[in-house]
């Protein structure tokens, strides 16, 4: 697999590989939200960055975009529960250590010796000119079933969470006949309605 | 002089301005306005932009010592220079950036003259009240107490929010788990908020150096998120007796200019506050074509105001005002900058204009409002000022 | 469509690696200045005295004091500011200079896009890091105007895509040899443009740095990182019009005129409409454009992409 990369391929999925490992371990050793979400995000762009050496642009690019959006909106969250600004009180960032601490060793344990002792199937075939429409048409085309049921239950699950986070219902909008011409809300929208 | 200090002096040669306006100096800041206008100086929004510290006016003791926070926020090369009179505003900023060139042609700045954050915490702070007072440091106010029955804060009020407002970490009254601090600043504790939730919140404090803000307000409240609860508005230097001088508004033409050119620029339409203070500018002058010159720019701005879709969308239904005592300033924001806009390009002067809203009432306004919309509300309402309320427009025309 | 699959060589291979990143920098910082002057052109009325401002006020900064605050998070914030110029240079990487770009990829319009992301975090940073409410107030109003315009956004870079059924930029120049894509896509270019002044936070997208909050994220900036970010969103302004020329303007593609000629006159333009319209209105309340951007902009620029679908589906585009 790696053998068949050119040798500056390899050096960097390693550099970046440990970069990642690096900035995983960050996130519980520092003493700040902030500090923590970016050292998350830090490690999720060294993963892009591998995609990056193993020639899958469009995966790497992506990854990087939809991760930084994620930790921003998970700054957001951190903000509107906690207004205390440049990390000014340091707070653990480990719960249940021990516990996670034995999890988390486990894990990575399984996962590599699975990786090292699976007999992985050799490539048939040869590297696509473009991987990205490579991967389009396997997205679009074989795997479109798959794609368009996980994209469908990953959007239900966002609309149940945000109904069910919510306090206010149609109901508190829009009256108890939900005849109300305009909704009550505490701020207005951009709308005319 | 070798080539670097040239360039160091032509650098600071349009100088960023940051402009104190001491109460009851209305019509010396719409003159330095108009002088900066003329040579192309921008106005610095906070002390961090800032090169040159512009007082203009006389400012009270609460009101100097703020000025001195703010003064010790201003990165260098730096001058600050003061004006109190009109005749002198054009050799006077002439002085100054002479010497902002001198003190740029030196070179790089050390910080021994600054005192660091810290310092400035424990002078402020005591350390014999809870309240801890802050807000004048370099961390741009983290903090200040909420009047204790004792009175404490108010004794400080106007030197501890010196600092451009820039809100704090409030005291624990509330939260319960008090004596928490770090870097001296005490952390936000929980209480309720709009919504219903209970969310962290920080004491902030207000002005009275803001831009696009009435000059001498201070506002003492509570922010969670960007919501503000608890607000309290008082006058810098309230108790000195602050006697406004005649001059101060002649024409309610320009005073509502003055307000125009206010809510647009916290409104973000920096054009048009621009076209507001060239007009004001006009029609301040002794010349009858530049007053006509000046009419004709009010009645295009007006136009142009309440015309615009974007303001009318961006602006209705914030800061509803409903009872009929508030007069014309009743309804929302966009209401009252229409309101403006009819009086400012009026043919004639009004005869009177009713008097501004009380402290209270405005701050009972301000409850629940976001940070944006609140400071849309201040622009847009004019506050009686103890001292004004003894003297109505119309007698200072 | 197999005839535009046809890679054009990166600028980086055909100049030498260093000889093309100086040059995209040059073009970046040139770019920059042009936005920055015009803009201070309009807000000042001042005409060409802006552009000897903008210069002295860029040396101004140079030779300021950096300041700092009480209990800073001084390494995001440093970072957040260094970041921002940093991403505007990246993102110009994949808009094409003398028809080549300095990187070239299979999915150049999703690297621009992001760049762009990854703004949302350098922001936000420099927002979070000098522990001072307004700086904070921006950071956040920051986030809130870009999770409106986020998906526009996208939809219209999709758009383009599936239009020149390519996300390599020279791909999608060279797919409107026979028309722009501005004809066929003007919802995707105006959602574009307006986008590019969303995550400049520019103009009427400002408000991350209004002045109601004493310029919000750049609030607490002085010196060097005030001229980082400043810069930075200009650069980035600047960048978004020289792609909006590459994407929906034809690039470089003209009569009589040479193409980099065409494509900075172009450039140019785009910039002048941007800043002229943009100082024309006052900056749009986040808090309202979130109803705009998810109950209009999204169903528009899904429309959008339907009709372009059709249309290629029809062969109409060749």
């Amino acid at each position: 697999m790696l053998t068949d990369l050119p040798a500056w391929a390899v050096a960097a999925v390693i550099a970046l590989g440990g970069l990642s490992v690096a900035a995983g371990i960050a996130v519980f050793v520092v003493d700040s939200m902030a500090r923590a979400t970016f050292a998350l995000l830090t490690s999720f762009l060294a993963v892009a960055g591998i995609l990056v050496a193993l020639q899958l642009p469009y995966l790497a690019f992506v990854t990087a975009l939809m991760m930084t959006i994620e930790m921003a909106l998970m700054a957001v969250f951190m903000i509107m529960f906690m207004m205390n600004p440049a990390g000014l009180m340091p707070m653990t960032m480990v719960h249940n250590a021990r516990g996670s601490a034995v999890l988390g060793a486990g894990a990575f344990v399984l996962l590599t010796v699975g990786i090292w002792t699976m007999d992985w199937p050799t490539r048939n075939g040869a590297v696509p000119a473009d991987s990205t429409r490579q991967l389009g048409e396997a997205i679009m085309g074989s795997h479109m079933l798959v794609m368009l049921v996980i994209g469908v239950a990953l959007f239900a699950t966002i609309i149940a969470g945000t109904v069910l986070a919510t306090a206010r219902g149609r109901y508190d909008r829009f009256g108890a006949e939900l005849d109300a011409a305009r909704p009550d809300d505490p701020v207005p929208g951009g709308l005319p309605r | 002089m070798d080539l670097i200090e040239r360039v160091r002096r032509w650098a600071v040669a349009r100088p960023c301005v940051l402009v104190v306006d001491v109460p009851g100096s209305t019509a010396l800041r719409w003159t330095v306005e108009a002088e900066l206008d003329r040579r192309g100086w921008p106005l610095a929004l906070s002390p961090a932009g800032a090169d040159l510290l512009l007082v203009v006016g006389t400012p009270g003791e609460d009101l100097a010592q703020a000025v001195d926070v703010v003064w010790s926020q201003v990165p260098g090369p730096r001058h600050r220079a003061s004006i109190s009179t009109g005749d002198e505003v054009s050799s006077a900023l002439d002085a100054a950036v002479e010497a902002l060139g001198e003190a740029a042609g030196r070179g790089q700045p050390g910080d021994d003259e600054r005192p660091s954050p810290g310092d400035l915490l424990e002078q402020r702070g005591g350390g014999d009240h809870m309240a801890m007072e802050h807000g004048g440091t370099d961390a741009d106010g983290h903090g200040e107490g909420v009047p204790h029955a004792d009175g404490h804060a108010m004794d400080h009020a106007g030197m501890d929010h010196g600092a451009m407002g820039h809100g704090g970490h409030g005291e624990m009254d509330h939260s319960g788990h008090g004596g928490m601090d770090v870097a001296g600043l005490p952390m936000a504790g929980t209480t309720p908020d709009r919504d219903g939730l209970r969310l962290d919140a920080l004491q902030v404090s207000l002005g009275p150096v803001l831009a696009g803000w009435p000059p001498g307000l201070l506002l003492h409240g509570q922010l969670q998120g960007d919501v503000l609860s608890r607000v309290r508005l008082t006058w810098v230097d309230a108790d000195t007796g602050d006697e406004r001088p005649a001059s101060d508004s002649g024409d309610a033409r320009l005073l509502a200019l003055d307000h125009l050119s206010r809510s647009l620029e916290v409104a973000g339409w920096p054009t048009a506050a621009r076209d507001a203070r060239r007009a004001r500018d006009r029609l301040c002058a002794a010349d009858p074509a530049d007053v006509e010159a000046g009419h004709r720019r009010a009645a295009r701005l007006a136009r142009r105001v309440r015309r615009s879709r974007t303001l009318a969308w961006s602006l209705r239904g914030i800061g509803v005002v409903g009872d009929a005592e508030a007069g014309p300033f009743r309804g929302d924001v966009f209401d009252r900058v229409r309101w403006w806009c009819e009086l400012a390009s009026a043919p004639e002067p009004p005869a009177d204009v009713p008097p501004g809203l009380s402290l209270e009432r405005v701050a009972g306004a301000l409850d629940g409002a976001e940070l944006a919309a609140a400071r849309l509300v201040v622009a847009s309402l004019p506050l009686s000022h103890p001292a004004a309320r003894r003297m109505p427009l119309s007698a200072r025309v | 469509m197999s005839e535009m699959e046809i890679p054009v060589g990166t600028s980086a291979a055909a100049w030498g690696t260093w000889s093309a990143v100086l040059t995209v920098t040059a073009v970046g910082l040139l770019l920059g200045f042009l936005v920055a002057a015009t803009d201070r052109a309009v807000l000042t009325g001042s005409g060409a005295r802006a552009a000897v401002g903008t210069l002295q006020s860029g040396t101004r900064l140079l030779l300021e004091q950096r300041r700092t605050t009480l209990a800073p998070d001084s390494l995001l914030w440093r970072l957040g500011c260094a970041a921002v110029p940093v991403l505007a240079l990246l993102s110009l990487a994949v808009v094409p200079i003398g028809g080549r770009t300095l990187l070239s990829s299979s999915a150049d319009l999703v690297w621009f896009n992001a760049m762009e992301a990854v703004l949302w975090a350098a922001v936000w940073l420099v927002g979070w890091g000098p522990n001072a409410v307004h700086a904070l107030t921006g950071g956040y109003r920051f986030l809130i105007q870009g999770l409106s315009y986020e998906l526009p956004l996208m939809f219209a870079l999709i758009t383009v895509g599936v239009g020149a059924q390519s996300l390599r930029t020279t791909n999608v120049v060279a797919a409107q040899a026979d028309l722009w894509f501005v004809v066929t896509m003007p919802v995707a270019f105006v959602v574009f443009l307006a986008s590019a002044a969303a995550f400049a936070f520019w103009g009427p997208f400002a408000s991350p740095a209004g002045a109601d909050i004493a310029g919000g994220v750049t609030s607490e900036l002085s010196g060097v990182d005030r001229l980082l970010v400043d810069a930075g969103r200009a650069v980035f302004l600047g960048a978004a019009a020289a792609m909006a020329t590459a994407l929906f303007l034809g690039g470089d593609a003209g009569p009589w005129l040479p193409g980099p000629l065409w494509q900075l006159v172009k450039t140019v333009g785009v910039v002048v409409l941007l800043v002229v319209v943009g100082h024309r209105v006052p900056v749009i309340r986040p808090d309202r454009f979130v109803e705009i951007g998810w109950m209009v902009l999204i169903p528009a620029t899904l429309l959008q992409a339907l009709l372009v679908s059709v249309l290629v589906l029809s062969g109409f585009y060749g």
